[in-house]
């Protein structure tokens, strides 16, 4: 096999996934004049922010073989929670993100802590975690409570070189996790507990700390989405975060990672990404029937994975 | 053989795999009668029965699902597209009460075969395949209805609110679909080939089984069954509702995990997931005569999930 074609093989996914990026955004810019102007575009961006940020943490854990059903219902209590300690105090509001941030490294640890100690399976622990923060969240309140601080809201909004300033944040976390990914022993761990768990451990590879970093990471990162939200929406509203999760996920398989570990790329997942926020956009700017665009997005969604084509590997490994 | 039948030796795993979940069900019913001792009066009885039974007929498919390595949570989207096509097709007039159930169960049965297809043909993980497949029923509805959904339900359908004390029609129909698929999987060869196929695939298809066939046909069961619990709860609630059946599809997974269905599949069965409906259903009904906030029920369920499946994993170790 040519070394072209072993490219190809090997990335298909990432190119299947930005093809159709790539047609959604050739649509929309041939039905729409508004769709490709920097405004519209900086928009997605700032959208896929929410997503993305929420994705690359699940990302991180599903490299390593296991899940996190739980961010959704993570993201929900950290708005809550950030909107109840800042409630509309400017002086408050470091202490809010500080412990809005603790709460879900809290989580992510707990979780890894279970994984690691009680054996239990990924699947389950944060299927009854997505309970228990459920749980937690709506005993608090079923109805928006507290309140943003006038400058945090006001972080939405801000714009930088016509930009606005959640894209770059957003640029800043993709960057880490890619770092973290391809550049740091860490990551090369990461791979390696996911790719074949009896040889990383064999090799010495110190694997109930990898999980306490993954878990730790994507439950951090769903506590700094719930703070996003927070500056959208200015209170703490208990509808955030409902079936994020599995947004996240579908972003992160349609991306081309393996949710049987060791595969994927942040490339993909950032595909996967805009792949779902760009369908969610065009279809607005279209001014398609609000009835029908939900029928449009299934069909985008189930067209999307039935051109998942695992490898050779993938294959043996599940078959 | 299947389970605990293989050897005369009865080890305290085994054991407890075949029992844990009944001795945990009567020490909660022993509890319950001291701390909520309401939980006993013929009409809470009949109504905490009447929910099990909705729960339960769905958690028959979902513990087969899972016993062949696999997940449906497009359960809720298939019984809320029965309540609409009951409605729709029907239009209120009870002869053609057969005509609008057969017609639901020929669509649950597609959305069966499109999960399975998805799954066996494309490798797309289960959790994503049916994931998608939900997004697409309720995309088709929303379509389809406009967001207000039409038609009546006949008058008729309202029988399966008949009860003789806590025996009710939703009861008995749960017995008999559990008496029914008890059967399927202990003495049929069907039965056996998908714990065949839920404990090694790999092994099943080397001594020449259809896994794919196999797989696919759970999938269309477990909609089919998803359609006789819609169309229960439809004639219960006696009018089209959008959220008729929220939270059931994740419901019916932790029933049939606290009842020690395994998610790698092969392990577990129908008998665990009659009690986990139970204990589910028990706890949610205390919490509410207990005068708890009904958002607890959540937290309490999450525990439950956790306490199970430590449980579990304790039970395997000590043998």
């Amino acid at each position: 096999m040519t070394p072209k074609s072993n490219f190809l093989q090997k990335h298909s996914l990432i190119l299947v996934v930005y093809s159709l990026v790539f047609v959604l955004i050739t649509v929309g810019s041939i039905y729409s004049e508004r769709f490709l102007t920097l405004r519209n575009l900086t928009n997605v961006l700032r959208q896929a922010a929410y997503l993305g940020t929420a994705a690359l943490g699940e990302m991180l854990v599903i490299l390593t073989a296991g899940i996190d059903l739980s961010i959704g219902s993570l993201v929900k209590l950290s708005v809550l929670v950030s909107a109840i300690l800042m409630d509309g105090n400017p002086d408050n509001v470091m202490m809010a993100v500080g412990l809005t941030l603790a709460l879900g490294l809290g989580v992510g640890l707990l979780h890894a802590f279970l994984i690691n100690e009680l054996n239990l399976s990924p699947f389950v622990v944060t299927f009854a975690s997505l309970f228990i923060l459920q749980g937690i969240s709506l005993t608090i309140t079923t109805k928006p409570i507290g309140r943003s601080s006038k400058d945090f809201l006001l972080l939405y909004s801000q714009k930088f070189l016509e930009v606005p300033i959640i894209v770059y944040f957003f640029g800043l976390v993709t960057l880490m996790v890619a770092f973290l990914l391809n550049m740091t022993v860490f990551g090369k761990h990461v791979y390696a507990v996911g790719g074949n768990l009896t040889v990383a451990e064999l090799s010495g590879i110190p694997v109930k700390k990898i999980r306490y970093g993954v878990y730790g990471i994507c439950s951090l990162l769903a506590a700094v989405t719930g703070l996003l939200w927070l500056m959208r929406m200015g209170v703490g509203d208990p509808v955030i975060g409902k079936e994020l999760e599995l947004n996240a996920i579908i972003a992160v398989v349609i991306g081309g990672t393996s949710l049987f570990g060791g595969r994927g790329t942040v490339t993909g997942v950032i595909g996967g990404v805009l792949l779902l926020t760009f369908t969610d956009n065009l279809l607005v700017v279209l001014g398609v029937n609000q009835f029908v665009s939900g029928l449009v997005k299934g069909l985008i969604f189930v067209a999307a994975v039935a051109l998942y084509k695992p490898s050779e590997s993938f294959q043996r490994a599940t078959a | 053989m299947i389970g605990f039948t293989e050897s005369n030796h009865l080890t305290f795993k085994k054991l407890f795999a075949a029992y844990g979940v009944y001795m945990a069900l009567l020490i909660l019913l022993i509890v319950a009668s001291f701390i909520t001792p309401d939980l006993f009066d013929e009409e809470t009885l009949a109504v905490l029965f009447r929910q099990s039974a909705q729960l339960g007929i769905i958690a028959i498919g979902q513990t087969m699902v899972m016993l062949v390595a696999g997940l449906d949570l497009s359960v809720g989207g298939v019984i809320v597209m029965t309540s609409m096509v009951v409605a729709e097709v029907s239009n209120g007039r009870d002869e053609l009460i057969p005509l609008s159930i057969l017609v639901a169960l020929i669509l649950g049965a597609l959305i069966g075969l499109g999960n399975g297809l998805l799954i066996t043909k494309r490798k797309v993980p289960p959790l994503v395949a049916t994931l998608v497949m939900l997004f697409l029923v309720q995309g088709a509805q929303q379509a389809f209805t406009r967001g207000v959904p039409s038609g009546f339900v006949p008058e008729t359908l309202g029988i399966v609110n008949q009860s003789w004390g806590f025996l009710s029609i939703p009861l008995m129909v749960w017995f008999a679909l559990n008496a029914v698929f008890l059967v399927l999987l202990r003495v049929t060869p069907f039965g056996r080939r998908i714990y065949a196929v839920g404990s090694n695939a790999d092994a099943a298809r080397l001594s020449g089984l259809s896994v794919h066939r196999i797989k696919i046909a759970v999938y269309i069961l477990a909609s089919c069954l998803a359609v006789i619990s819609g169309v229960i709860l439809t004639g219960y609630v006696g009018y089209v509702d959008r959220f008729i059946a929220t939270g059931l599809d994740l419901d019916s997974v932790a029933a049939a995990v606290v009842g020690g269905t395994a998610f790698y599949g092969g392990k577990g069965g129908l008998l665990g997931t009659i009690a986990g409906v139970l204990i589910i259903q028990i706890l949610s009904t205390m919490v509410v005569l207990l005068g708890l906030d009904a958002q607890t029920q959540f937290i309490i369920k999450g525990l439950v999930i956790l306490a199970a499946v430590s449980l579990y994993g304790l039970a395997q170790k000590q043998a």
